[in-house]
């Protein structure tokens, strides 16, 4: 009997359960109907006033006063969704101090240091368009968030900012995965002086290799010449991984100087360090270097093989005569690769020496 | 009569203890997909928050994403091969090929591509490390740069897998069917969690059922739940196993399902265990029990994740027979897994996978349909019999039934608040239709089909069992022509 009666409390819990389950399903479906509305309906009135400021630069001051007229979180979720692909970060600068003031922005950013995640993670992505010079505490604390997706969002906070902040996220560069650390870099290159001045004094044989080639990462992804010199002077550097992130570095290095740098790492004795040498070439366009390039086809490595015939491919001219030499020759492996490469038409070629 | 008593009385005993046995097997198994669903709600509600974020949008423009290589096995897959594949050449990706390996095909699958995306014979420039079938042939696009089509002679999905595996050139691959159409924007998704400083091994996402959605041009533009009972049921079916039964795992550290039909792995790991694994009919899960086998003996601290925001839609069985077919070789499957990899189960050498995944697949998953069929006789038996109560009987069967239906009905809810895909009132009044009647017919049909997977494994049994294909319907499908001399290289 004791069974039955606990079952008799089990079937009356779950049915209170299931009427509560479809109460909820219609209430949220309500909700969320007038919730996505209201939203729709700012995005859409916010959207034609930002266009009018890029289109008549009639200022910020009309975008404000309508940010003021919404619901605080249809003003926030507007302004999330529409500041990043209407306005530059010029303009970004322009506005960011007048809506910094506002009464549902500092509510917003009041919320910084919630014990609840996603009030940081609205206050890092608010802060990523409004943020100033006094927000940088704030924004220090939200880099080092328990939360990744709190800590994505504040590099963009950081990058705003630039300054002091562009130091710190340089700092925890080397220890993130390749994925956020070029993220990161994407976010920093707004402030290509601020980089440069910090990366500089890193980019040196004494720095620890695991180190270093984040650095060269770094430079890479900024492509600004100085950066690009000092990379090139460490070709020779003992450390065939940061060999390997010279090589792959130096397709961005658009310098005749660059070629004999690379053709000398296209000898080199790590097969990933020659195949992304002739990544580098193709990409440079080296038609000096298409001999080495041709006998590099016929490399023990599949990988310099395939970047080699590309490179080929890429530089084109004499340089494509040279790859269908090799697709006539007497090496089953180098004729297979480069009658493949041979075959691909130029578009195919362009995005296959690209990734 | 002294005799007869003691039969009656050890019957009755035996009865008792039966039932009290199947009583707490229901009550330790419905407490653990209460604790799943209870670890699924925050999850689902913090990738839901992000995933609405417009940084996704932004890690587009980016180099920031991993370099993926799509694999795509493919067998008699004529009917929907060349919308599921221009669905995959169009995603919104930065860096990605497609490998479509056409598994020895008896219909017009080759033919097909040749005609739609002008294919031409290149030479065999891949690197092969894995052993397989032979390859006839391999084919270069002249209108898709990024697709690579590889003819081979059958060999089974995992096979296809492999040798499009052989060929990838990226870092990370992704896994999926032939007939599975992914969102465009599912592949960026999958990568967030890289985004999240994450080590992965393997991301895997949601599955919806196509049945009845309105597709144009190998997209889903109108997601609709069939009304059809069968089609309607998996639709809850589905909803129910990835909104919280696999997010519930990823906090457990025991991940073992990533489905086959849309799953990114890392392709260094893959090699490093062969492969997947031929002499298996649901190679999907058994790699992942590998993968997490080899994780844990090589100390790696990579893991394999399941998100549920990115979506791939995939159309289930309209028949009873052809549900038949699948659920008993996915059952099938399972007991193989499980069989091959016994010493994982129980052992703390495996963390959470030997010490939580691995119970619970054996006895959740591998021995519920014995335990249902069981309860099922014994309960019937017994009322008529008399032996038990008709009041205790009911009540039971309703308790199991309402608890059932109330699984169903949260996943619906979790369903609604977070992503919304069924926009229609008409369609979620429906998944709340067939989540209160899976538990009439449909539950007691797969429970036989699986339990006809015991027999068909002790036989030796490695047979796939034919699958109908419907089509998406709406796609620009050319019509079948006859297998042309495919080109040279120009």
């Amino acid at each position: 009997m004791l069974s039955l009666h606990a079952l008799a409390i089990a079937l009356a819990f779950e049915g209170a359960l299931i009427a509560a389950a479809i109460g909820g399903l219609v209430l949220l479906r309500l909700v969320l109907i007038v919730r996505s509305r209201q939203v729709e309906d700012g995005v859409g009135r916010l959207g034609p006033v930002l266009h009018r400021w890029l289109v008549d630069d009639t200022g910020p001051d009309p975008i404000v006063q309508l940010l003021r007229t919404l619901p605080p979180y249809v003003a926030f979720r507007s302004v999330a969704r529409l500041a990043t692909p209407y306005l530059t970060f010029e303009r970004q600068q322009r506005l960011a101090p007048l809506l910094r003031r506002e009464a549902w922005v500092q509510r917003v950013l009041a919320r910084g240091d919630s014990l609840l995640w996603w009030r940081r993670f609205d206050a890092a992505r608010l802060l990523s368009i409004v943020g100033g010079a006094d927000d940088a505490p704030l924004v220090v604390a939200l880099l080092a968030d328990t939360k990744p997706a709190v800590r994505l969002v504040a590099i963009d906070a950081a990058a705003r900012l630039g300054g002091s902040l562009v130091g710190v996220v340089l700092e925890g560069l080397p220890w993130r995965q390749d994925a956020v650390q070029q993220y990161q870099f994407a976010a920093l290159a707004r402030h290509p002086a601020a980089v440069v001045a910090a990366l500089t004094p890193r980019l040196t044989p004494l720095e620890p290799p695991a180190q270093l080639v984040t650095w060269i990462d770094a430079s890479a992804a900024l492509a600004w010449p100085d950066l690009l010199w000092r990379v090139r002077d460490l070709a020779l550097h003992p450390d065939a991984n940061v060999r390997l992130h010279v090589a792959r570095a130096l397709r961005r290095c658009a310098e005749p100087e660059t070629v004999p740098v690379l053709q000398r790492l296209l000898q080199d004795d790590d097969w990933r360090v020659r195949a992304q040498a002739a990544r580098a070439l193709g990409a440079l366009r080296a038609g000096s270097a298409a001999g080495p390039l041709a006998v590099a086809v016929r490399d023990r490595a599949w990988w310099v093989r395939y970047r080699s015939a590309l490179a080929l491919a890429q530089i084109g001219g004499a340089a494509h005569a040279d790859l269908l030499g090799v697709a006539h020759g007497d090496d089953p492996l180098a004729r297979d690769m480069a009658s493949l490469v041979a075959g691909l038409s130029s578009a195919a070629v362009v995005e296959m020496s690209e990734v | 009569m002294a005799a007869t008593v003691l039969v009656g009385s050890w019957l009755v005993t035996a009865v008792h203890a039966a039932d009290l046995g199947i009583l707490w097997y229901m009550l330790l198994v419905n407490s653990f997909f209460a604790l799943l669903l209870v670890l699924a709600a925050p999850q689902l509600f913090a990738h839901w928050r992000f995933g609405s974020e417009d940084v996704l949008a932004r890690s587009l423009t980016s180099s920031a994403v991993p370099r993926v290589s799509i694999l795509v096995p493919a067998h008699n897959e004529a009917v929907t091969i060349v919308d599921s594949l221009r669905a995959l050449l169009t995603l919104q990706y930065p860096y990605f090929e497609v490998i479509l390996v056409n598994d020895g095909s008896k219909d017009d699958t080759m033919a097909r591509l040749v005609a739609a995306y002008d294919l031409y014979e290149v030479p065999p420039a891949v690197m092969r490390r894995l052993r397989t079938e032979r390859v006839k042939a391999y084919y270069r696009s002249r209108t898709w740069t990024k697709l690579l089509v590889v003819d081979k002679h059958n060999g089974g999905k995992a096979d296809a897998l492999n040798v499009a595996l052989d060929a990838a050139r990226f870092p990370y691959v992704l896994a999926c069917d032939a007939d599975t159409l992914i969102e465009p924007d599912a592949l960026l998704r999958l990568a967030r969690p890289f985004l999240f400083d994450q080590k992965i091994a393997a991301v895997g996402g949601t599955i919806r059922v196509v049945n009845s959605c309105t597709v144009q041009e190998g997209r889903v533009v109108e997601a609709r739940v069939d009304s059809r009972w069968l089609a309607g049921i998996q639709t809850v079916e589905y909803l129910r196993a990835f909104l919280f039964g696999r997010l519930g795992w990823n906090l457990l550290g025991g991940n073992l399902i990533v489905s086959g039909a849309f799953g990114l792995f890392r392709r260094d790991y893959l090699t490093e265990i062969l492969g997947y694994a031929t002499s298996t009919v649901t190679e999907d899960f058994e790699l992942i029990v590998r993968l997490q086998r080899h994780l844990k003996e090589q100390g790696a601290t990579a893991k394999v994740v399941f998100i549920p925001d990115p979506v791939a839609w995939t159309e289930v069985p309209t028949s009873v027979a052809v549900l038949g077919r699948q659920r008993e070789r996915w059952h099938r499957g399972l007991i193989s897994t499980m069989v091959a990899h016994r010493g994982v189960i129980l052992n703390p050498s495996y963390g959470a996978t030997g010490l939580i995944a691995m119970p619970y697949f054996l006895f959740a998953e591998l021995l519920a349909p014995v335990v249902e069929a069981a309860g099922l006789v014994i309960t019937v038996v017994c009322t008529l019999t008399g032996l038990l109560s008709t009041r205790f009987a009911m009540a039971f069967f309703a308790a199991a039934y309402l608890f059932g239906t109330l699984l169903s009905l949260a996943a619906i809810l979790m369903e609604e608040v977070s992503f919304n895909r069924y926009r229609r009132p008409r369609d979620t009044v429906r998944l709340v239709w067939f989540a209160f009647i899976e538990p009439f017919g449909y539950r007691q049909v797969t429970v036989w089909f699986r339990l006809k997977a015991f027999w068909r494994y002790f036989r030796g049994d490695h047979s796939w069992g034919r699958m109908k294909r419907e089509g998406f319907g709406g796609g620009a499908t050319p019509p079948a022509i006859a297998a042309p001399g495919v080109p040279p290289a120009p």
